[in-house]
């Protein structure tokens, strides 16, 4: 447990309940596509990336004891209020929605979790050094299938913009978790605008080299 | 086609382990490390087979 005001600690509270929650229905949305993806490959890849995600979960609902007590809300079996974004409540429409889920929302948490490594809260601070580990490659997934979707032609990369632009306010509004309470003690190094701006800056040069529009 | 090669232990030679099929080295390297995840392997190294020099053919 850490030494904060009653203010920070609600607000760690809730950010790592919406990382956990995320996860784990991310997770869930990625293992559907574990006997539908689009090659053996890729299949293979969604149901390595869903293992991942509800591991990542696994490894943060934990946390949520430590901050809070014992609670059947802390296990996602026996949890009743779950704060995952909207678009993860029911399944992907399409593997580009997967794509795009993959490109934006997934680096998204991995951005906000880069603010955490050096957290003076040091049980996030170990999830997140060992999460962004094994997000190095989702990451290499997402762009790797935002270049190909886009270089289909021009129905498959007018669907992969719709489908970016749909889960883009779902990604950027995530970043309003970092509240400032959050960055003055520490328990992240960068709040909501600069997580923002560097998300931006990571998911951009890949849009540009995909020939699409912006998000 | 991308053709994987890895080694377990760093004394040990690289093994051809299999073949990957992706657009892109990257998609490749995502496809290779997670199939071929049954080891905790030292290197994997990955080369295209459109690079491949054919020695002996019959």
């Amino acid at each position: 447990m850490i030494e904060s005001t009653a203010s920070t600690t609600a607000a760690l509270t809730t950010l790592v309940a919406s990382l956990a929650d995320n996860k784990y229905f991310l997770g869930r949305r990625y293992a559907e596509w574990c006997t539908s993806a689009p090659s053996l490959e890729s299949a293979v890849a969604a149901a390595a990336m869903a293992q991942d995600e509800i591991g990542h979960a696994r490894s943060l609902y934990p946390v949520l004891e430590d901050l809070g007590g014992e609670s059947p809300e802390n296990e996602p079996e026996t949890r009743t209020t779950f704060s995952q974004s909207a678009f993860l409540s029911k399944p992907f429409d399409g593997w580009t929605d997967f794509v795009a889920a993959n490109f934006l929302f997934d680096t998204a948490m991995s951005v906000g979790l880069e603010a955490a490594v050096d957290s003076s809260y040091i049980a996030l601070a170990q999830r997140a050094r060992r999460i962004l580990e094994e997000e190095q490659l989702h990451w290499l997934h997402a762009e790797g299938w935002v270049r190909r979707l886009s270089s289909l032609g021009v129905s498959v990369r007018a669907d992969l913009q719709e489908r970016l632009q749909r889960i883009m306010p779902f990604s950027c509004g995530w970043f309003d978790l970092a509240v400032s309470d959050l960055v003055l003690s520490s328990i992240l190094t960068q709040g909501t605008d600069e997580l923002r701006a560097r998300f931006l800056e990571r998911i951009r040069p890949i849009v540009a080299v995909a020939g699409l529009g912006p998000l | 086609m991308w053709e994987v090669f890895a080694r377990r232990k760093f004394e040990d030679p690289l093994c051809h382990i299999g073949t990957v099929a992706a657009d892109d080295e990257d998609l490749a390297q995502v496809y290779a490390r997670t199939i071929f995840n049954e080891f905790s392997w030292v290197e994997m190294v990955l080369y295209p087979r459109t690079g491949s020099i054919s020695a002996i053919r019959v």
